[in-house]
């Protein structure tokens, strides 16, 4: 270092060391958008964020609250409400009309389990009606082994025939026990001009002919989803770029959000095993921003020493996609509540209401117009035909019914993504995805 | 100018706000800078843009919040200098006149100008010129370091400083500065 003497230098170096000067206030504009994550979003970004959390947090809050809505106390209720999955329940009333109790030994509810203590429920006016008790009835429903008891112990008479639309009595006499025995029969779709008193034999016969009904039918579904995609991205360590970073985005981001519709069949093969196709529409906007570096040269620092410089170009690739495209797959259903058959998986899963679906299938699709790169549009080449895996798991709401909301996070590989990539980085082909929406079966 | 350690702490975590207070504190300073290094004002625009571009991606580096002044200059500097490499000029040197002046009455010449006309006279000089200037009369560099810096030899580097100043003087002149010292 030197220093000079001269009086005049000093005063000039004072002067100018010193001198400063306001730059225009859009500057600091320029210097947040080139540089990778610093500063605000924009407003409509962050709302975008906002939204998609909130949606995230509305859709989490339904479906506990829908679950808190059922408790155990409204057993019969659920019994009833839940009709089609039970195939039968003896009503015995050994002393006598005033201390009846029920039980039953084919129930597919998950929460009767062997060892549940007693619990007392009282039975709403509807399910009253619904099962044919005319006054206010106190049920006690215990668990043991496979099978329960529900105690009614009320005043009532037996349960009368006439008036319940789909819920049908038989009586018969217990040989061991030599009481008379009540059989219930829930019976699923039972015109009501039809004889009640022939029902259950009906639905017995139908149980064996709905089965194999089933294995036939198929139902025609409409799903919108809105979805989250979730990629991997690597910088290439095969070219002669250096990426400095690639801008993180929020989980639930704008930035991340796509539409998905998809129409099509499904046809059960078995109780749990579902087949299904159709095609599918799918819209994405991607926005990748990333910093690269380059070498330019090598300079001496303040104290000698050897300072490189780097030139940062902070660079932006935002594209859309917009497929058509064909499905396939297969779906497994995790819960089936058939006494001790509740799967290991679906006694966890929350839910009695729930349908737990395991599904995989393969997806074809085909770009409807030009992979747009709204910038450096040389990052891209032609679209051509995608080809994706994908495995989820999927919990709708209700489990049976028309309209049914879904939540389903999904697991994707893309074969063929990076071929129509030309960035200095990869997309991995395998990401996450995570679907909120609903879909309408046409039964 | 004070950047306390947890204002460096949340700029190198990317904390917009901080950064922003980064920006406020040192921006006259580094604009005033990037004024002397260039030659317009929408080339120092540039030159300071890319500054804070790399201050912030670099802040991560600092680790004393007392350096990052000076840290900040560098990088200023630095950019600077990248900056006229990439634009590299072709200018022809100003001849002087051969008049030399005395500079006895130097604070007499500075005062006639304010410092917005200093940097008028510090932007038109040649770009080679007043790198060379800067870093040396301004920044404190070596003629050694200079040459590293530029790509020049320490000879060019004395060369093109002497060169500034006469040029100075004779802009000194044309504005009516009647005298200025013979610098050796």
């Amino acid at each position: 270092m030197k220093s000079t003497h001269e009086p005049f230098d000093k005063e000039l170096k004072g002067r100018l060391l010193n001198y400063t000067e306001e730059p225009d206030k859009d500057l600091w504009q320029g210097i947040v958008r080139s540089v990778v994550s610093l500063g605000p979003e924009p407003r409509w970004v962050v709302w975008t964020n906002r939204l998609s959390v909130l949606l995230i947090a509305l859709s989490g809050v339904f479906f506990l609250t829908v679950e808190e809505r059922n408790p155990e106390k409204e057993m019969l209720g659920e019994l009833s409400s839940s009709y089609s999955d039970i195939d039968t329940i003896q009503v015995r009333h050994p002393t006598g009309k005033d201390d009846l109790s029920v039980s039953g030994n084919v129930v597919r509810k998950q929460t009767i389990l062997p060892g549940d203590k007693p619990r007392a429920a009282e039975v709403q006016p509807s399910r009253q009606r619904r099962l044919g008790l005319e006054t206010p009835a106190t049920l006690a429903v215990s668990a043991l082994d496979e099978k329960f008891s529900i105690e009614v112990k009320s005043d009532l008479s037996l349960p009368r025939h006439e008036n319940v639309p789909d819920v049908s009595i038989s009586a018969a006499t217990d040989a061991a026990s030599k009481t008379p025995t009540t059989k219930l029969v829930f019976v699923k779709d039972v015109p009501d001009n039809e004889d009640r008193t022939s029902a259950k034999k009906e639905t017995q016969d139908s149980d064996s002919s709905e089965k194999k009904g089933r294995k036939k039918s198929f139902a025609l579904y409409f799903t919108a989803m809105p979805t989250f995609g979730y990629q991997r991205i690597e910088a290439k360590k095969d070219d002669q770029l250096y990426i400095q970073g690639i801008k993180r985005i929020p989980a639930f981001s704008a930035d991340r959000l796509g539409v998905r519709l998809e129409a099509g069949a499904e046809v059960p093969l078995s109780k749990r095993w579902m087949v299904f196709g159709g095609l599918l529409y799918f819209q994405r906007k991607q926005t990748i921003d990333y910093v690269e570096r380059q070498n330019e040269r090598m300079v001496t620092g303040t104290e000698g020493e050897f300072v490189e410089q780097y030139k940062y170009t902070p660079k932006s690739i935002e594209y859309e996609l917009r497929n058509a495209g064909l499905q396939i797959g297969l779906t497994y259903r995790l819960w089936m509540a058939r006494g001790k058959s509740i799967t290991a998986a679906g006694s966890l899963l929350p839910g009695r209401r729930f349908l737990h679906v395991l599904g995989s299938g393969i997806e074809f699709h085909k770009a409807l117009d030009n992979t747009r790169a709204l910038e450096k549009a040389e990052y891209f080449t032609d679209p051509s035909t995608y080809v994706f895996f994908n495995v989820y798991y999927r919990m709708q709401y209700p489990h049976i019914g028309k309209l049914r909301a879904i939540f389903q996070p999904t697991f994707n590989y893309s074969f063929y993504i990076n071929e129509n990539l030309n960035a200095p980085f990869y997309v991995k082909p395998y990401g996450l995805g995570l679907i909120l929406g609903c879909t309408y079966n046409f039964r | 100018m004070l950047f306390s350690i947890t204002q460096l702490a949340r700029c190198q975590a990317n904390d917009s706000r901080s950064q922003r207070e980064l920006y406020d504190l040192f921006r006259p300073k580094v604009f005033g800078l990037c004024r002397r290094y260039t030659q317009s004002r929408q080339e120092a625009e540039d030159v300071f843009q890319e500054t804070f571009i790399r201050i912030f991606q670099n802040i991560y580096q600092v680790r004393d919040a007392e350096h990052v002044e000076q840290w900040i200059k560098r990088i200023a500097v630095n950019t600077a200098v990248n900056y006229y490499h990439k634009n590299k000029r072709h200018q022809h040197a100003i001849e002087d006149n051969g008049f030399n002046y005395s500079n006895d009455d130097y604070a007499l010449i500075l005062s006639h100008f304010s410092d917005e006309q200093l940097i008028g006279l510090i932007n038109n000089l040649p770009d080679g010129y007043r790198l060379v200037f800067n870093l040396y009369e301004v920044e404190g560099y070596s003629h050694a370091e200079i040459g590293e810096i530029l790509n020049i030899s320490e000879a060019t580097s004395r060369s093109q400083l002497n060169r500034a100043k006469q040029t100075l003087k004779n802009k000194l002149k044309a504005f009516g500065v009647l005298r200025y010292e013979k610098y050796a």
